[in-house]
This record gives C-alpha cells, sequence and structure tokens, in this order.
C-alpha cells in the first residue's frame, strides 16, 4: 500500500525526520492559521494540537529558527503570499473581511455571509410573487425562481478566502435554522426530516463558481481547496455521496492539511471495502495526513482485519508526534474496538492525567469503563469533566454512562438528552439514550433514538443492535433479524452480534439459520481475547506491534458455554440428539478450559478447513472457518482445538488464533456455572436415556455436589440405581 | 447549595449506619440517639443558637459529642467508628453507595411484608429502624433528596464533604495508620499524582477558593428553617435580627449561592425594626414579588397586612387605613380566616392607638364599636384556633373595663380567662402581657406592691417568650413605680439594665429615651431644678406628637406642672383647658378626665381661687370613686381638703386626709403621702388656730393661751406629721415639699418658742437648699 511505503520513508533517516518535522510544522502552522482564518475552528484546533505535539525544536536548530521568522510571520500577514491575485483581492476586501469574521464570532451567520454576498432573497423582493401571480401560465414559477437567483448570484469578485467565509457561514445559518425547527429533542417537530435549506442553493452557487474557474483555469493552479472542501460537504449534506467523495478528494489534494475535509471523506466510508478501494486507487496525497486518515477511517469503522497495519502506521505516527492527543486518543479507540479495555482505559487515564482540561474523546473513555463496569473511576472522570464544563455534550455522556451503571436510568436519559440538545448530531448520545430508554422499557422512543442514530452515522453497530434488541421487545421478529444483521455486517467478528442473530432465527423458528448463526458467534468469540490478566501489553508506545501479537500468541480460548448449551437446544430442537450431545460436552468442557473433551468426535474434513484456513485473503479467525460450506462447519466448530493442534503445523502463526497447549490449560475454565450444570444435567438424562448408566450416575453425582439442580440429580441417582437393580 | 443534603448530614447517616450495626452498647444508645435526633429534629430547637450551630455543624462538634462514648468493641469509642465509617467514603461513587445503601438500614414496609408472607418467601434479611422513626424519615429523605440531585450538585456534595470531614483527619490516621491512600479522592492517589497537579486544581477548584477551611455548607432547607425560625421570633418578639445571624447571612451571600427568597422578607423585618423605611419598603414589595409566582396561595393579603403595618409604623396612617381596609377585603375574598383575623386584630388595636384616625372606619363600620369589635375578635380567635389572638383580645377587653371605668369583677374575669387560655393552650408569650395588664390593674387599685409583684414576676420569667415591646413598657412601669416608691437611684439602675438587643429597634430605642426623659425630667422638678427640666420638657415637647398617647399626656402633664412650679399659674391653666379638650378625642381613659379635674382644682386652690375649683374636685372624687381608681381618688379628695383648708374647715379637712391616710399609705406613693401629711399638719395648725379663739379664726402659730393644752397637743401632732411629710419628701428628693415642711416645722417652734430648734430648722433649711443648688449645678 502507499501509505505503508510512504511510512517507511519516514524512518529512513534521522537527518530526514529533522527535515520532515519542520517541514511538517510549517505546514501545520500554515494550515492552523488559515483554518482559523475561515472559521472552521475544531480544523483548526485539531491543527493546532497537532503542532504542539511535535517535539520540541533542538538547540542547534535555534538559529536557523531565527532566520525562518520573518518568513513565517509573512505567511501570518498574508496567507495567499504565493498567489499575487488572490493576495491583491484579499488585500483589497481586508476590512469587509474582518467585519465578516468577526461577524461569524460572534455567530450572526446571515449577516456575515451579506458581507460579500447579496441576500439571498431576488432582487425585486417580495414583488416576484406578484409577478408570478400575473405571469402567462406558460412559464411556471418554479422556473422564474431558478432562473432569477441564478442572475442575481453571479458571483461578485471576491477573493477566495472570503467568498468561502461567506458561503460556509450561510450554511451554517442553515444548519441552525435547521436545528431550531427541531425544538426539543425527541419533541413533536424533532423527527429528523427537516433539512438545511440552505443547501440547494449553496450547491448551485458552488457549482456555478466552480463551472466559471474551471473554464478559466483548467489547471486548477489557483485553487485553495477550502471551496472545493464546502462544495464536498453540501453535497455530502445533500446525500450526494459519490460526488460529494470527488470534491472532498479534490480538496484533499489541494489542502491536506485540512484535516476537516478528510474527517467529512471518512463519514462518507461505509466499509473498509471503500477505505481500501480509495487506499489502492492512489487517489489520496501522499502525506502524513492520509496516513492519519487512514488510521480514523480504519478504528472508526471497527476495522479489525488490517489491524496490523493501522497499529504500526500509528506507531510510526506517533514518533513524530509522540504527544499527539489525537493520535493517543485514536490508539486508545482502537484497543476498545478490539475489546482490550485495560490498555485502552490506561491511554486515555494518561490523556487525562496529561491534559485535564481537553474533554474531547473522554465520552469513548466513559463506554470503556462502563464496559468494565468501573464505578469510581467513571464517577471521578465524570467529576472532572463537570468541573471543566458542565455544558459539553462530553461531559453529559459521562455523567449519563455513571448514571446508567448506577441503574439511575431516568437521570442518564436526561443528561444524554441535554448533550443532544447541545449537539444534535452527536452520535453516541443517541445510541446511548436509545439503551437507556430500553432498560425503561419505553421500546418506542428507544427505536427513535436509534433511529436517529443511524440515520446520523450508519456505521454505528450499536444503534443496529439496539434496534434489533427493540424490535424484539415488540416481537417484531423479522425487523430485529434485519437490523442484527446489519449490526453483524458491521461487527463480523462480535459474537454477540451473531448470537442475536441465531436467537432471534430460533425464534422464528429457522433452526438451520439459527445453529449457522450461532456457530459463527462461536467461532467469534474466539477471534477476541476475553480475558488477557497476564499479557494486557503495556501502554506505551514502545509496544510497536509487538504486542499484539504476543497477545494473540498467548491468550487462551474459551468458547462461550451458553451459546454452547444453546446450539444443543437448538439441535435437540431439530432433532439431532447426537450433535445436541456433542455440543452439552462441549459445553461441559468449558468448566476447566479443556476443550478436546469429546474422544468420540471423527476427525474427517480437517482438510476442508485447513484448505479455508489458508485462503490468504481470510482474515486470521476461526470464524472463517464457518463461513460458506455449509457441511463442514459442524464438523470443524465441534472440535476447534483438535483442529488447531494439528493445524500448528500447517498454518501460519500470525493465523493460529487457537490454543496451541489443548487441555493441558487448565486455569482457564469458567468453572460449574448454571449453564454447564444444566447441560451437565442433560447430558445425565442423555446417557440415562442411552443405558450409559455409570456414566449418568456419575454426571448426577457430580451435580449433587456442585449443588446446583441438586433435587433434579438426585432423582435422576436414585432412578439410575433403580434400574440397575432391576437388571442386575 | 445543596436542596437538603450538607456533609454535616451525611455523617449524621454515618452514625446512623453505626448505630444499627449494633456496635453502640446498650448504656450508650440514649446518648448517641439524642446526638442524632437533635440534629435531625430541627423543629423541636427553642433557642436559635442551637438551631445556627446545627445548619453549619463541623465534624468537630460531633467528636466533641461522641468521643468519649465507649461502644461495643473495645479500645474504641464511637468516634472512632463514625470515623472510621466516614473515612471509608474515599471517592465520589463510595458517596453514592453509601447514599443509596441507607435505605437498607430501614425496616421493611407492610406491603412488603405481607408480600413476604404471602408468597412464601423466606425472610430477606432487613434493617432495624422503623420507617416511619423520626431517624427513618431523615434516612428516607436523604436518601431520596440524593435522587433528586443533578449530578454537579453530587460532585459538590462530595467536595464538601470531603472539606467537611478533613479536621478529623489526624484523628482517623492516628488510629488507623496506614489505611488512608488519599485525603481528597482515592482515584488521585490511583493516577499516582499529587494534589498540586492541575487535574486536581480543576476539580476541586471549589476548596481551594475556599482557604479558611472555616466555611460552614448550609443546604437550602437547613437556610429556610433557620429563616423561618427567625422571622416567627420577629415577628412574635418584635426585635432585630441577632448578629449572629447576620454574619450567617452575609457568609451565605458571599458563598453565591441562591438563598430562600425568605431573605427578603427577614431584611424587611430587620430594616423596619431599624427604623429603615425606605429599605424595609423596598425589601418587602422585593419579597413578595419574589414570591408571588413560586406559591401557589396567594400572598396578596399578607403584603397589604405587612404594608399597612410598616406605613403605621412609620406614621402614614392615612395610607395605612386604605391598605389594611383592601387586605381585609382582599382576605375576605381569599378565604383567608388567619389573615383576616390578623387584619382586624390589628385595626382594632390601632383604633385604639389613635382614635381620631379611625373616622373612616368606625363610618364604614367594619369592627362596630369597641366591644362588638372584641367580641367579633373573640369569636374570630376561637374559631379559627388562633390562642394568640383570643388571649390578647381578652387582655384588650380587659384594658377597656379599666379605662371606662367599669367593674373591676369583669377587668379580672377577662385577666383571668386570657391567663387560662395561656395555660390551657400553651401560649407562652401571651403570658407576660397578662401579668402586665394585671399590674395595671393593681395599680389602679392601689395596690402598689401587688402591681410591682406582677411586674417583677413578669420581667423574672416570662421576659424571654414576650415580645419585647412588653418587656420595654414592664420595665419602664417598673421604674415609674420605683420613683413613685423614692427609690430612684433603683429605678435608674432598672432603666439602664435594659437588654441592648430591646434597644437595637429604632422604635423602642425611641420609647425608652423618652421615658428615661420623662422620668428624669420628674426628678428634676422634684429637685426644684426647674431650668435643667424645663429643657428637658421643651426637647420633649418638641417631638410631640409621641407615638403612644399615653407619652404626649405625659408630656402634657410634666409641662404643667413645670409652669405651676414656676408659679405660671395662668399658662399652666391654658396647657390644662388645652389638654382637656383634646383628652377624650385621643383618649378617653377615666382615670386622666380624673386627674386633670383634680389638678384643675390644685390650681385653683393655688391661686387662691379655692371655691371655684371645689365643684371640679368633688367631680374628680365622685368619678374615681365610681372608676374604683383609688389612688385618683385620694389624690381627688386631697384637693377636696386643700379646698376645705382654704375655706377655713379644718376639721372637716383633717378628718378627709385622716381617712385616706392609710390607703394613701398602701399606694406607695411618696408625693401623695407627703401632701397627704402637710395637709394633715395645716389642719392641725388650723384647729390649734381655732382651739385658742374660734371667733377670729386665726391661723397657724398665733398664741391666745386659752386652752393651751389641746393647742400644745395639736402643733405637737403637727410637728410629728411635718417631720413624716419631710421624710416622705426626702425619699423622692421632693425640694419644695421638704422646705416647706422645714419652714412650717420652724415656725411652731419659734411659736414653741425654742429659737435654737428653729434656727437649727432654718440652718437645715439653707443648707438642703444649698446642698441640692449645688448637685444640680454640676
Amino acid at each position: 500500500m502507499a501509505a505503508v511505503s510512504f511510512n517507511e520513508s519516514l524512518a529512513s533517516g534521522p537527518g530526514d525526520e529533522g527535515a520532515l518535522v519542520v517541514e511538517i510544522r510549517d505546514r501545520l502552522t500554515e494550515a492552523t492559521i488559515k483554518c482559523s482564518e475561515r472559521c472552521l475552528y475544531q480544523s483548526a484546533k485539531w491543527a493546532a494540537e497537532l503542532l504542539n505535539s511535535l517535539p520540541d525544536v533542538v538547540d542547534h536548530d535555534s538559529p536557523m529558527l531565527g532566520s525562518d521568522a520573518p518568513t513565517s510571520s509573512y505567511r501570518m500577514l498574508s496567507t495567499s503570499y504565493d498567489d499575487p491575485q488572490e493576495a491583491a483581492l484579499e488585500a483589497r476586501e481586508a476590512g469587509k473581511y474582518l467585519l465578516a469574521k468577526s461577524l461569524f464570532d460572534t455567530k450572526e451567520f446571515d449577516r456575515c455571509a451579506s458581507v460579500f454576498l447579496p441576500p439571498a432573497v431576488p432582487a425585486g423582493g417580495l414583488a416576484i410573487f406578484e409577478k408570478s401571480k400575473t405571469r402567462t401560465p406558460t412559464s411556471t414559477p418554479s422556473k422564474t425562481r431558478r432562473s432569477k437567483p441564478s442572475e442575481t448570484h453571479s458571483i461578485p469578485r471576491l477573493s477566495q478566502k472570503s467568498l468561502f467565509l461567506a458561503l460556509y457561514a450561510r450554511y451554517l445559518a442553515g444548519e441552525k435554522r435547521k436545528e431550531e425547527e427541531g425544538e426539543m429533542i425527541l419533541g413533536p417537530t424533532d423527527g429528523g426530516m427537516s433539512s438545511n435549506r440552505e443547501l440547494s442553493g449553496l450547491a448551485k452557487t458552488l457549482d456555478e463558481y466552480f463551472r466559471a474557474r474551471d473554464a478559466a483555469d483548467p489547471q486548477i493552479k489557483r485553487a485553495q481547496g477550502w471551496l472545493e472542501y464546502l462544495y464536498g460537504l453540501i453535497l455530502a449534506r445533500s446525500k450526494q455521496e459519490e460526488l460529494a467523495q470527488e470534491w472532498l478528494l479534490r480538496a484533499v489534494r489541494l489542502n491536506p492539511y485540512h484535516w476537516g475535509a478528510w474527517e467529512e471523506l471518512s463519514h462518507l466510508l461505509s466499509s473498509v471495502d471503500d477505505l481500501n478501494a480509495q487506499l489502492s486507487a492512489s487517489i489520496l496525497p501522499q502525506n502524513v495526513m492520509t496516513l492519519m486518515y487512514q488510521i480514523h477511517a480504519s478504528i472508526d469503522l471497527f476495522s479489525t482485519t488490517d489491524s496490523n497495519t493501522t497499529i504500526t502506521t500509528l506507531q510510526s505516527l506517533l514518533e513524530i508526534f509522540p504527544t499527539s492527543n489525537f493520535l493517543l486518543t485514536q490508539q486508545a479507540l482502537f484497543y476498545y474496538h478490539s475489546k482490550d479495555f485495560e490498555t485502552s482505559s490506561s491511554i486515555f487515564q494518561e490523556l487525562l492525567v496529561n491534559d485535564p482540561y481537553r474533554l474531547d474523546g473522554l465520552d469513548h473513555y466513559s463506554n470503556i469503563l462502563y464496559v468494565m463496569t468501573d464505578r469510581p473511576k467513571l464517577a471521578f472522570l465524570a467529576h472532572l469533566a463537570t468541573s471543566v464544563d458542565k455544558f459539553r455534550p462530553e461531559t453529559c455522556c459521562v455523567v449519563g454512562n455513571y448514571y446508567s451503571l448506577c441503574s439511575h436510568h431516568e437521570k442518564a436519559v436526561m443528561y444524554f438528552r441535554r448533550a443532544l440538545t447541545l449537539d444534535r448530531s452527536f452520535l453516541s448520545a443517541w445510541t446511548l439514550m436509545g439503551h437507556e430508554y430500553i432498560e425503561l422499557k419505553n421500546t418506542h422512543a428507544a427505536i427513535e433514538s436509534y433511529r436517529r442514530a443511524v440515520d446520523a452515522n450508519r456505521k454505528d453497530y450499536r444503534a443496529w443492535y439496539g434496534l434489533g434488541q427493540a424490535y424484539e421487545v415488540l416481537d417484531m421478529g423479522f425487523y430485529a433479524l434485519f437490523y442484527y444483521q446489519r449490526a453483524a455486517g458491521l461487527r463480523p467478528y462480535d459474537a454477540k452480534m451473531w448470537q442475536a442473530v441465531g436467537s432471534c432465527y430460533a425464534k422464528m423458528n429457522r433452526v438451520e439459520q439459527a445453529i449457522k448463526a450461532l456457530k459463527r458467534a462461536l467461532a467469534a468469540g474466539t477471534y477476541y481475547e476475553t480475558d488477557s490478566p497476564a499479557h494486557s501489553f503495556n501502554t506505551s508506545t514502545s509496544g510497536k506491534g509487538k504486542g499484539s501479537q504476543a497477545r494473540r500468541i498467548t491468550g487462551h480460548k474459551l468458547l462461550d458455554p451458553e451459546t454452547l448449551f444453546h446450539l444443543a437446544q437448538l439441535y435437540e430442537r431439530i432433532p439431532n440428539e447426537m450433535e445436541a450431545a456433542r455440543y452439552m460436552e462441549l459445553c461441559l468442557a468449558q468448566e476447566t478450559g479443556q476443550t478436546s473433551v469429546a474422544p468420540t468426535r471423527t476427525k474427517t474434513r480437517k482438510g476442508v478447513h485447513r484448505q479455508n484456513l489458508t485462503s490468504p485473503s481470510d482474515p486470521p479467525s476461526a470464524s472463517q472457518h464457518f463461513e460458506g460450506d455449509g457441511d463442514g462447519d459442524t464438523e470443524v466448530l465441534s472440535s476447534p482445538s483438535s483442529a488447531a493442534s494439528d493445524a500448528t503445523e500447517e498454518v501460519s502463526p500470525e493465523h493460529n488464533t487457537i490454543d496451541e497447549q489443548p487441555g493441558s490449560n487448565t486455569g482457564f475454565g469458567t468453572g460449574t456455572t448454571a449453564t454447564t450444570s444444566r447441560a451437565r444435567l442433560w447430558l445425565a438424562r442423555y446417557a440415562f436415556k442411552n443405558n450409559d448408566l455409570d456414566r449418568a450416575e456419575l454426571l448426577a453425582e457430580e451435580l449433587c455436589m456442585d449443588g446446583f439442580e441438586v433435587e433434579e440429580a438426585k432423582g435422576l441417582v436414585r432412578e439410575v440405581r433403580g434400574r440397575r437393580d432391576a437388571a442386575g | 447549595m445543596g436542596r437538603f443534603l450538607t456533609p454535616s448530614k451525611v455523617a449524621l447517616l454515618a452514625l446512623a449506619q453505626v448505630y444499627s450495626k449494633g456496635s453502640i452498647p446498650l448504656s450508650g444508645t440514649a446518648r448517641v440517639l439524642n446526638v442524632l435526633i437533635s440534629r435531625i429534629l430541627l423543629d423541636s430547637k427553642e433557642s436559635d443558637e442551637l438551631l445556627q450551630q446545627q445548619a453549619g455543624d463541623t465534624v468537630l462538634d460531633l467528636e466533641q459529642a461522641l468521643a468519649g462514648q465507649a461502644s461495643a468493641i473495645p479500645g474504641r469509642t464511637v468516634w472512632d467508628l463514625l470515623l472510621k465509617a466516614l473515612w471509608a467514603i474515599d471517592c465520589a461513587d463510595a458517596l453514592d453507595w453509601f447514599i443509596s445503601d441507607t435505605p437498607l438500614l430501614l425496616g421493611k414496609t407492610r406491603d412488603e411484608l405481607l408480600k413476604e408472607r404471602d408468597e412464601g418467601l423466606p425472610p430477606q434479611p432487613a434493617g432495624k429502624i422503623v420507617r416511619t422513626s423520626p431517624l427513618g424519615l431523615f434516612i428516607r429523605r436523604c436518601s431520596l433528596e440524593y435522587l433528586r440531585l443533578q449530578f454537579q450538585d453530587s460532585t459538590a456534595l462530595w467536595m464538601d464533604f470531603i472539606a467537611y470531614r478533613m479536621p478529623s483527619k489526624g484523628a482517623f490516621t492516628r488510629k488507623n495508620p496506614h489505611v488512608l491512600r488519599s485525603a481528597f479522592d482515592s482515584n488521585i492517589a490511583d493516577l499516582e499524582i499529587d494534589t498540586s497537579n492541575t487535574l486536581t486544581g480543576i476539580m476541586f477548584r471549589r476548596m481551594l477558593e475556599d482557604v479558611d477551611g472555616q466555611q460552614k455548607t448550609y443546604s437550602t432547607y437547613d437556610c429556610e428553617k433557620l429563616m423561618e425560625f427567625q422571622v416567627s421570633e420577629m415577628q412574635s418578639l418584635g426585635g432585630r435580627l441577632p448578629d449572629t445571624m447576620k454574619t450567617t447571612l452575609k457568609q451565605l451571600a458571599r458563598l453565591g449561592t441562591s438563598a430562600p427568597k425568605l431573605t427578603h422578607y427577614l431584611k424587611f423585618l430587620d430594616s423596619w425594626r431599624a427604623g429603615d423605611f425606605t429599605s424595609a419598603f423596598d425589601n418587602l414589595h422585593r419579597y413578595f414579588d419574589y414570591t408571588m409566582q413560586s406559591r401557589d396561595r396567594t400572598f396578596y393579603q399578607y403584603a397589604l397586612l405587612n404594608l399597612a403595618i410598616l406605613q403605621a409604623d412609620f406614621g402614614c396612617h392615612a395610607e395605612a387605613i386604605p391598605a389594611m381596609q383592601e387586605a381585609i377585603a382582599t382576605a375576605r375574598e381569599n378565604r383567608d380566616t388567619i389573615c383576616l383575623n390578623y387584619c382586624m386584630s390589628w385595626l382594632y388595636h390601632f383604633g385604639r392607638a389613635f382614635p381620631a384616625q379611625m373616622q373612616s372606619i368606625r363610618e364604614t363600620g367594619i369592627l362596630g364599636n369597641e366591644t362588638e369589635g372584641l367580641n367579633f375578635l373573640k369569636s374570630r380567635a376561637k374559631e379559627a384556633e388562633m390562642w394568640t389572638l383570643l388571649s390578647t383580645s381578652l387582655l384588650s377587653e380587659a384594658k377597656i373595663n379599666l379605662q371606662h371605668g367599669e367593674s373591676l369583677a369583669m377587668c379580672f374575669e377577662n385577666i383571668v380567662k386570657a391567663s387560662h387560655v395561656n395555660v390551657v393552650k400553651n401560649v407562652p408569650n401571651c403570658t407576660g402581657p397578662a401579668l402586665l395588664m394585671k399590674s395595671t390593674l393593681f395599680s389602679r387599685i392601689g395596690q402598689t406592691h401587688q402591681a410591682y409583684s406582677c411586674g417583677e414576676r413578669f420581667l423574672l420569667c416570662h421576659s424571654k417568650n414576650a415580645p419585647l415591646e412588653d418587656v420595654l413598657k414592664c420595665t419602664i412601669r417598673q421604674a415609674a413605680l420605683l420613683t413613685q416608691m423614692g427609690r430612684v437611684s433603683d429605678a435608674q439602675a432598672n432603666m439602664a439594665k435594659i437588654p441592648p438587643h430591646i434597644l437595637k429597634v429604632l422604635k423602642y430605642k425611641i420609647y425608652h429615651t423618652t421615658h428615661t426623659l420623662i422620668l428624669r425630667a420628674r426628678h428634676l422638678l422634684h429637685r426644684n431644678a426647674l431650668d435643667s427640666a424645663g429643657q428637658i420638657i421643651t426637647q420633649l415637647v418638641s417631638q410631640q406628637p409621641h407615638p403612644e398617647t399615653d407619652t404626649s399626656t405625659q408630656v402634657s402633664l410634666l409641662e404643667i406642672d413645670l409652669l405651676i412650679r414656676r408659679r405660671e399659674l395662668m399658662a399652666a391653666l391654658d396647657r390644662l383647658n388645652q389638654l382637656a379638650d383634646k383628652a377624650p378625642l385621643e383618649n378617653n381613659d377615666v382615670s386622666l378626665k380624673c386627674r386633670l379635674l383634680t389638678l384643675k382644682a390644685t390650681l385653683f386652690a393655688k391661686s387662691d381661687k379655692a371655691l371655684q375649683g371645689f365643684s371640679l374636685a368633688m367631680r374628680a372624687v365622685e368619678l374615681a370613686h365610681s372608676a374604683r381608681i383609688l389612688p385618683d381618688l385620694w389624690a381627688a379628695t386631697l384637693a377636696l381638703a386643700h379646698i376645705l383648708l382654704q375655706s377655713y374647715e379644718f376639721a372637716a379637712a383633717r378628718d378627709l386626709v385622716a381617712a385616706i391616710l392609710p390607703q394613701a399609705l398602701e399606694c406607695l406613693d411618696c408625693e401623695l403621702v407627703g401632701r397627704c401629711y402637710l395637709a394633715l399638719a395645716d389642719s392641725y395648725v388650723g384647729l390649734a388656730g381655732l382651739a385658742v379663739s374660734s371667733e377670729d379664726g386665726e391661723g397657724k402659730g398665733k398664741e391666745n393661751g386659752k386652752d393651751k393644752q389641746t393647742q400644745k397637743q395639736l402643733m405637737g401632732s403637727a410637728v410629728d406629721v411635718l417631720e413624716k411629710a419631710g421624710e416622705q419628701f426626702r425619699w423622692i428628693q421632693e425640694l419644695e415639699g421638704q422646705l416647706e415642711a422645714l419652714a412650717k416645722m420652724g415656725r411652731i417652734w419659734m411659736w414653741r418658742g425654742d429659737a435654737a430648734v428653729a434656727n437649727e430648722m432654718g440652718e437645715k433649711y439653707m443648707s438642703l437648699r444649698k446642698e441640692y443648688a449645688e448637685a444640680d449645678g454640676c
């Protein structure tokens, strides 16, 4: 991949690196200034943060720095230093620009736009309506309306900076109005239906502008990338995603240090494939920002396939920007998505200490703490966030999560609502609010908020999953199934999704499919390491990807006994008692962590799945075994450990996700649980039915010892003895 | 400021937990429960000192209360256990757990018990504290209030809690050396940063601002309780804000938290009492503007009531009355009986105090005439069970009876009724006024010692609960009685020892000053320091009209006295006539009428037109007799005797004076007694003259030598009586009387031919005069 090659070039030599840092510093400074000139506050913040995370310049550079100073201040004064024409225009408009900028800063968007552009109302004012009435029927009003503005919209000769500011202000004014129309969160008028009315006008203006400019300047030498970004943004908002992507790519090529454009671009990605397509088609510029984008996008997509690349890229970027909060947050998110909560939370903790005023991304941290059910830390975090600023969506999310963990769901909902009132596009709050509504048994509200989450970002698997849950509560299986499938599509290696799909199928009496889904769940469950007490590798950046491999080797995989039990039950329903019994055995085996308990298993068809394993494009997962071939899967699944034990010599180490020392690792078992006991009881009955009296007695006695289902077990023992007496 | 929860309440919860765990031995239970309950039940508090301490209880107060109490665990006191519980709360989440778990200390509800029984569940373990006990209620309230907290409020509680328990850190670490990780938050210890880090700076900004660490935390609930208590104190006693409360209020203002609306009302009351009309007015309006919306009950009538009282207090009677009428109308409209009764009562008392202003009210006939009004008030008070009002109405009725000179039995009956209500319905703040009324009654029937003892009882036993005004009035009365008895220095000491908090109220301060001046002027008049007295009296006159008609009358009487002593009898008569014309309008007290008549008769007697005064004196005697105002009766009789003396009816005069003298002595009025003795002496001397030559009717000191024996005897008794008179006058430092007695004695000795003694008398006369002149000159 191109990005990787660039990545390698980064680490080529120390001298180059110094030059690279200086270059990046300059570019970032420029980007910060330009972004803030255009009131792109978030991007400016991002660039400035990154700028300050660069290591300090070593002393011997200081004379050179001194000589640099005039140029940099020159840049500050006139940002279009390399384009005399633009510079002249900007100089001419300086006064107006300053006015427009201050209006923008005071959030008077319409007024800001009107500094440079004539107001959107046609020149004739309201007279146009009267005219249209008296007009001959041949020309429709819509046509006049379209033609009229285009006349007035003939853009005055402006610098790109001013034009951008004006159009951007108009766009934001539209957004603001849109939000105001929504009124209360989830209120009667807040249907997510209202749209930004400025969009079409803006799109048209920009379209004309670009057409005119392309004609005048076919090489697009004078383009700065900002207007392209705005056009892309507007197109994305009006759901023309293909076109939007094109324009955004153009923007990114012209102006790579504008993070907002990258972010917008990543929102347009719907799957990893899109990202890969972008990367492989080499339409992206070759620089450090592309790497940032790549990381951000793949983490955003929960992509797990190329985690190695992601982590190595991250590490190398962290070498350039050792204290970048953004990168560290991304790193933490990466571990979060791969369910390594400990590492993730420790990274966040470090971030917290280093920059306690920074609230960005803390909602993710609170999610992690929520999953870890670490109430004290979550309370602490909420306390900190509240002390910094209690009216930030992030803060509200943290507090909401805390209350959710304390089971104060009403309060949690209140805080999520507050978060949404502060920022309607704050995605995670929608999803989390949906969760809370589920807890409060308000399924309809839950569905609505999940729906809003999904509308805002189609990649949020939790929202899809939540939707499924909500419909399952309402006993609408087909709907639920659909949403679960969407969720599973987004997170193919998450057992929970497949379990949900499976149980949904089971409810709908589609046992075959249910079995398939559950098997996938089992396989997916083995993909993530569930417990890593010993080897959760250090948070420090020194790991450099080794850690991830180390983790993969040492981890011990347990199959989820619940899923196994469900599977067995499903087989019983088909009915296929043999299989059922085998799964029950397997379930039992999880008690001790031994995965090779079923000695009776046939080891045929190993070849089939080995073939599967070696196919190169596969993700390094056992789950791959179950995709595709419906026949072989039962075999493979029923003996994953034996397969693995044989596979060691054939399968490349990185693909070996399954424990290398089967059966010996008794320390990792689940111990006796209610589920395994039920499995044991079932097995005892099964053995009894099959006249395997010794085994039945043994199992029943074990049950008595464990203290689960004692009555039943005793009854069974009595029966066994009775029958033995009768036989004897 | 939280609504209800404060760190000290959390500490109480912890103590409740310690208590319910059974780690307190049986012997100590009562003490621990006492500590708990006295801090939970604020309503049971009587003294505001305790209440204030409660609102800002520090952890050290608890230590004081509990440190000595051994627990069931050997070597540990209850305080140690409490500390352990307090310091076990090591982060915000632990506090959450702690408070959310407190309901587990409670017993099960009836529903739960029934459910358990019906479903045959095994009995779940539950706490022992009964849900409906005060402690149970407190726990439930705390956990409910905690649930209602917003997040930032709960973190505020947490930080306050840290600050609250900080003083006990030393005590805790001494007993548990290695337990404590961080005095702030265990999460900080986890992060391995110290308190100087920016992070802690952000989180505990609140605490860093409060450097002195002495800040007490109040909850709105505590504040409201405190203020309600203050308001009721101020309303029932009529005092001002005590200084401690003022500092508390200042503290609250500095905390920048939203103080309850009642603050404005407190300020209103305070500035009203301080005599700051504009602030009072402003604050009153502010209070009602803020409360208009917040409660469902309409407060307009109360606003008007307060407004009317305020205006009346500042002398705007013309505005006060319409305001009160509107208040009454509004109260009627809103069916607010309590407010209505207050309005009526106030209106009635206002009418009593300023009859001249009540013309319009009398015309509308809201209250009918005085007795009707009172009966109306009494029945309403009984209906609405407003016992204070009933009691005061009964006392008012007694007062009317007295003023109208009606039957004494009725008076006593009313007082006894009022006392009965006070005792039966527990109205402690009316006991004092009842005693005061009784004291007045006794002094009217000449039982001055009884009156004095009633006043003493009031001041000794009931002054704490009585309105400050009554305390002040009683003190002044006592001082007046003491002066009358001739214990002038005691009287002055009495006046000086009035508690300063009463004098902080401007109105009372003025009242006190006026009466001190009146007493002083009277004293100076007695001492014949007419110029100084004149100065004071002009001062007093210039302050007319006084808010109390009584005071005005007293000042006028003093003025007349001064004029008489200056021998400006015509002017005195004019002044007297003026007063007599005005009196029935302002104050139709029988006693005053009587005194005026007597005074006029005396005036005529002094100007040698005794016979002109005869009918006046007779009327005065008749009036005083029918109204049973004994001191006035004796004074009037004395005036009559003077007239008789002037018309040479010495025997009749002697009989008259001799007849009233024992009763006059009972009144303990030195001046009256002294004058009686003088009159008696005159009559003796006159009789002696008659005994010698009854036909030519010569007066004193003539010697005809007919019935020498009788004459000598009479002259002897005259000297005796004169000595007694001199003694009486000496007590009240009445110079003129003493001089008169001495002069007369000198003349008698002269007549007897004992020049030496006469000379001695003359010397005494001169030295006494000099002494007084010197003393007053200083």
